[in-house]
Parts: structure tokens; C-alpha cells; sequence
């Protein structure tokens, strides 16, 4: 982005990149301890190190625009398998792979954030196992299976308490990937719905607190 | 990422969810936690105070500071009232409890003195010289045109966010200050 000249007024949305961009180069130099970024009355132009630039806020970015994925077609067939074990269609939702939770996991594992490198290692390992123990025990892909042999594989890995110690780190793998199935399931529109999630609704008119609020604190 | 985890532990299952029974969880449990959390004043006491270091001094040799502290009954009462009120809101909104409150050593239940805080103080206000560093006006006793119009001349916290009272005073010193200086006093 080139520094805007004064003949004209900012937009909003320019002075949000602008300070959007500042903030970033900022924090990059800062990791860094490089000298001091920001130059005076424009936005500094750094170019992206690390894992670059936040993103643009009103863009709409579609999977693998920001950085490359990682799951493979076979990877990818097991994890849509296991998301619908873990949140299957019923009559008042939709199926995790219908409201797009494979690719929120893919980007997921393939961003460059250090906090979410663990979960890298944890869900491509055991997805692997997933696949070896599918073919182990019932010859086939785990996306192949029906239904009952998907939940058996399911059972022995969904209770740290009951599972086998052979199974341990599976039992994590289980957990971590149950939790990241639910957390993008539910901040889709359709897993809100399905939690009677209603949030801030804006007003077209204001017609001020009801009566028995006002009455509550006396002032009607 | 991890709202799924609260869902079991509500449930009291044990292992984790998964098809149709955590979408029914998601369903009943979403929404219906409650947390209560308690802070309060504390009033200052002469265990509880900064002082230059007599011996440790930083990177350019200017003593650092050495920091005394002690808790007073007022603040341990303080916790005990908290845990006792807390507990009769639970009680009042259906609630039972897994195990008592700890009531027996407030010193148990209280976080560490500076944990969570607002820093002000360090240059109290105060009536007389011999115990502030400045007057009611913010005016330090030592330097008759130093005006103190930040967090520092506050002899307590209150708890809650200071950043109002620090404007309040700091109008209060200027009101002050312009009628004084209309006097020919500074």
C-alpha cells in the first residue's frame, strides 16, 4: 500500500488499513528488535516477514489463500468421515462437512502460528492412526466404513478413563480434534442456529427499556 | 476451542462426546455456565509500603525499589464476606456445592498482593506533611509549583477503574490552581 498524500481525506476504510498495517509492522519489528518502524504521516513500508501482514479485514479469503494447505485427498476423505461421526446431520442441523469444518481444519494445521503447531503434529498423526487401525480392523478405508465400525474405532479412543494405555495418544488426538470440530462448527452461522444462538441483533428503532425495567428501579 | 471440554465436564460423563449425544450437549449446556469472581478495596496499612533499595541498584546505578507488604484484617474479612455472599447467590439460584467454600484461611483464597490491581499511589495526598508527598490539591509539599494531577497522589484504590477520580482531581488541582495564581499565591 502506498502512503496516501494530503489532497485528499482519508476514507474509513484507508485509515483502518492504514492503522492496520502500522500496528502489524510494528509488531514485526518488535519480535525482530529492529529499529523503530512507522515513518511519520504514513503507514511504514515493510515488506511481510514471518508469517507476514494480518489479513486484510474486508476481504474474504477463500482456503489456502493466506498459506498452503496441508491435507491430502486421502487425509481430507478421513477427516470429512470424522467430523460427521462427531457432529452427524440430524433433523434440526446440518453435518460438520456441510458448514465447511474440513476446511477450517485444514487451514487450521496449515497456518504458521506457534501456538497451533502441536495441533499440526496431533491431528496428522493421528489421522494416521485412524487409517491404520480402519484397515486393521475392518480392511477398509475409515470413510468406507459403515456407521457402527467408524463409532467402535471412535468408542475405544473417546474416554481417557476406559481407553487401552496402547491408545493414549490417540485418546488426546480424539479430544483435540473433537474440540476443533465443535469450535468451527459452532461459529458458523448453522451450528448457532443449532444452539439457539442469537447474539447482538441490530434494532431499526430503539423504543427504550420496558416498563418493568423502568418500574424495577423506580423510575416509572 | 476447547467450549466442547465444559460440556463434558457439566455432563459429568467422563470421556468426550460425540454424534448425536454432544450435539444434544451443545444444545443443553451451551450458555448456562456461571462464574462469579470478587474484588475489593484495600485500605493502606504501615506494613505495606516502597522504599529505595539501600543496596540494589539497576543498570545505571539508581537504587531500585523495595516493596513491603502485608495484608490487614480488613482485607482478609473482606474475602471471607465475598465467599459467603457468593455462596448464598449460588444457593439462591438453585446451585449445590461439590465441596464447601474455604472459609477457614482467607489468605488461602486471596491472590497475591499486586496480582490484580490498578497501579496508582506511591506519591500519597494527604493533611499533613510529616505522611504525603502532596496536598489535597495534588500540590507537593516539597516543590510549591509541582501540581501531581496522575494516579500517584491516591492514597487507596477504590478497586474499580481509576481513570475518572484521576480527572476528577485533576480538575479539582487546576480550579485550584487558577485561583491561587489569580491571587499572586504561586
Amino acid at each position: 500500500m502506498k502512503p496516501e498524500t494530503h489532497s485528499r481525506s482519508l476514507t474509513r476504510r484507508e485509515a483502518i488499513q492504514w492503522m492496520l498495517t502500522a500496528s502489524a509492522s510494528l509488531a514485526v519489528s518488535d519480535s525482530l528488535g529492529a529499529a523503530a518502524a512507522g515513518a511519520q504521516g504514513g503507514p511504514a513500508v515493510t515488506p511481510p516477514r514471518g508469517y507476514g501482514l494480518d489479513p486484510d479485514m474486508v476481504r474474504v479469503y477463500q482456503p489456502g489463500a493466506l498459506w498452503p494447505l496441508t491435507f491430502t485427498p486421502e487425509q481430507r476423505r478421513t477427516v470429512i468421515a470424522l467430523c460427521d461421526v462427531i457432529l452427524p446431520a440430524d433433523e434440526t442441523s446440518p453435518a460438520a462437512s456441510a458448514v465447511g469444518v474440513p476446511d477450517f481444519l485444514d487451514e487450521w494445521v496449515s497456518s504458521p502460528y506457534p501456538a497451533q503447531a502441536p495441533d499440526r503434529s496431533l491431528l496428522l498423526e493421528g489421522l494416521a492412526w485412524v487409517e491404520a487401525e480402519s484397515q486393521q480392523r475392518f480392511g477398509r478405508d475409515f470413510a468406507a466404513l459403515a456407521s457402527p465400525q467408524q463409532t467402535a474405532i471412535c468408542d475405544d479412543i473417546c474416554h481417557p478413563g476406559r481407553a487401552k494405555r496402547e491408545h493414549a495418544s490417540a485418546v488426546r488426538f480424539f479430544k483435540r480434534f473433537r474440540d476443533l470440530t465443535a469450535g468451527g462448527y459452532y461459529t458458523t452461522p448453522e451450528g448457532m442456529k443449532a444452539i439457539g444462538y442469537q447474539g447482538n441483533v441490530p434494532l431499526a428503532d430503539f423504543p427504550g427499556p420496558p416498563m418493568e425495567a423502568l418500574r424495577h428501579v423506580g423510575l416509572a | 476451542m476447547n467450549t466442547a471440554t465444559g460440556f463434558d465436564w457439566l455432563h459429568g460423563r467422563g470421556g468426550y462426546a460425540y454424534g448425536k449425544a454432544l450435539k444434544e450437549d451443545a444444545r443443553r449446556y451451551y450458555g448456562c455456565r456461571q462464574g462469579f469472581g470478587a474484588q475489593g478495596t484495600m485500605v493502606p496499612n504501615d506494613d505495606t509500603f516502597c522504599e529505595l533499595d539501600p543496596k540494589m541498584k539497576d543498570q545505571w546505578g539508581i537504587p531500585v525499589l523495595r516493596f513491603h507488604w502485608k495484608w490487614s484484617d480488613f482485607e482478609l474479612r473482606q474475602v471471607l464476606h465475598q465467599q459467603k455472599l457468593i455462596a448464598e447467590l449460588l444457593s439462591a439460584m438453585g446451585g449445590k456445592f461439590s465441596g464447601p467454600p474455604e472459609t477457614a484461611d482467607a489468605l488461602k483464597v486471596i491472590r497475591a498482593g499486586g496480582a490484580v490491581i490498578h497501579e496508582v499511589g506511591g506519591a500519597i495526598m494527604g493533611e499533613r506533611r510529616p505522611n504525603s508527598v502532596t496536598n489535597r490539591w495534588g500540590q507537593t509539599w516539597d516543590v510549591k509549583n509541582l501540581f501531581m494531577a496522575d494516579g500517584a497522589p491516591f492514597a487507596s484504590t477504590a478497586d474499580k477503574n481509576p481513570t475518572l477520580t484521576i480527572m476528577a482531581l485533576a480538575w479539582r488541582a487546576v480550579d485550584h490552581l487558577i485561583e491561587e495564581r489569580q491571587k499572586g499565591n504561586l
